[in-house]
């Protein structure tokens, strides 16, 4: 049982590493109106629901370190991933016992609401001064959070987020 | 002492690793072009070229398709252009020859493919598909047939990662036509620009252009950059505040030409 149960986890990594190769080399075409999804946050919350704090905290900072260094964006903002993706990872970390308790829908809100907050404050500093607050979180933050989100929701039906919710 | 201390760390191994993290990413954040980031992500380029390359010719072939039939259009109109020119230019060379002008506007450019056009919508770090191996090198300028684009940051053996013109922290130095007036041109939000400090005693009028001042080591003299939309007078009531729309529209950018200094200078 515990076997089958890591083979899933390891399959589930693989998965969702070629998926962020894949978001890599075709950056433009995965974006719907611009609106790309972010795949290294999708295995983050993978990793905080099946692996020790410790590495899903290295985790963490590594995988935003990657997306600065496989996906700039702006000159000002190397940091920005790797210090957002720390902090909404600590805070889900500190709210884990919390939220595995949950079931369905409220589990599944939570899991959303974590995705808007990492989006929420990431956008709000990458496009502060030139795009107003609202606006940002209009235009960027809710459809990234929602691309996001549903290819979470399509990895979650082949490989659960938490075993409890399946 | 020791075993309080270690029991603290374990205790708090979690909140430690993510108060060092945080500090190394504040860290990075204040570090603006590092070049040890600038030269991993041109080797990662370099590795994707071959996957990237594919994708973006094929994205930009849609669009060269319909650029073709206004090319088409745009040819009969420049032919006309062309025949024109070419008896103002026999007429400039006199007139150059005879004044000891020397002709400074006759770049080698060479045309290069965007392969990446950063993480999210108005990012301002690019990445085209050649690299040292073409004579490539760091601050060498991006052109567009419109104007000024930006400047190389950093070199591959067959990529380069370039920073466009429309990012918070750069500055340009410009120059406004006809009055001639030189100015420091910053991006302002969208595709428009800003040009401050200028003394409300020099008569400045929309519709003016503004190319490059040739004042700056990167950027060479007479390169288009914008036009201006609006002439304001700052708060302090001396100085102009120049609004203007650059040449250029970024985000619809596909190719870019590279003007190399090596290239030109060998040349």
């Amino acid at each position: 049982m515990l076997e089958t149960k890591q083979n899933r986890s390891f399959i589930a990594y693989i998965v969702m590493s070629i998926l962020f190769i894949i978001s890599i080399i075709f950056n433009d075409f995965i974006s719907i109106v611009g609106v790309r999804p972010d795949i290294l946050l999708i295995m983050l919350l993978f990793f905080a629901f099946n692996e020790r704090p410790i590495i899903v905290i290295i985790a963490a900072f590594c995988f935003g370190l990657l997306q600065d260094i496989f996906l700039p964006g702006s000159l000002q903002y190397w940091g920005l991933a790797p210090l957002f993706k720390t902090l909404i990872i600590y805070i889900l970390l500190k709210l884990l016992p919390f939220i595995e308790r949950l079931r369905g829908f409220y589990f599944l809100a939570s899991v959303f609401s974590t995705i808007l907050i990492y989006y929420i404050f990431y956008n709000l500093l990458y496009y502060s001064g030139y795009v107003k607050p609202l606006i940002t979180f209009y235009r960027y933050s809710l459809p990234e959070t929602a691309y996001t989100f549903l290819i979470l929701l399509v990895l979650n039906m082949i490989f659960p987020l938490h075993n409890k919710n399946r | 002492m020791l075993s309080k201390l270690y029991d603290f760390i374990i205790r708090k191994h979690l909140e430690i690793l993510t108060i060092i993290f945080v500090g190394v990413s504040l860290i990075l954040l204040s570090q603006t072009e590092n070049q040890a980031v600038l030269r991993v992500q041109s080797g990662w380029q370099d590795v994707s070229l071959f996957l990237k390359k594919p994708a973006a010719e094929q994205q930009h072939k849609k669009r060269v398709i319909e650029e073709n039939k206004q090319l088409r259009m745009d040819i009969f109109r420049l032919n006309q252009e062309v025949a024109r020119l070419q008896n103002l230019d026999t007429e400039n060379e006199r007139l150059r020859e005879m004044i000891g002008f020397r002709d400074t506007s006759h770049y080698d450019l060479l045309p290069s493919l965007i392969v990446y056009k950063g993480y999210k919508n108005r990012s301002s770090v690019i990445t085209i598909d050649k690299g040292q191996n073409e004579g490539i090198l760091a601050d060498d300028v991006i052109v567009d047939k419109e104007g000024l684009v930006g400047r190389i940051l950093s070199s591959g053996k067959r990529t380069s990662i370039a920073s466009m013109i429309i990012e918070p922290d750069i500055r340009v130095s410009v120059r406004i036509n006809p009055s001639r007036v030189y100015g420091i041109l910053k991006w302002h939000h969208g595709n428009t620009f800003v040009i401050e400090d200028i003394p409300t005693t020099i008569d400045i009028k929309p519709g003016w252009t503004v190319t490059t001042s040739g004042l700056s080591e990167v950027y060479p003299a007479d390169i288009p950059v914008g036009v201006i939309t609006t002439v304001l007078t700052s708060e302090n009531g001396f100085t102009h505040m120049i609004e203007g729309n650059y040449n250029v529209s970024f985000k619809n950018l596909r190719e870019v030409f590279i003007l190399s200094h090596a290239r030109n200078e060998t040349k």
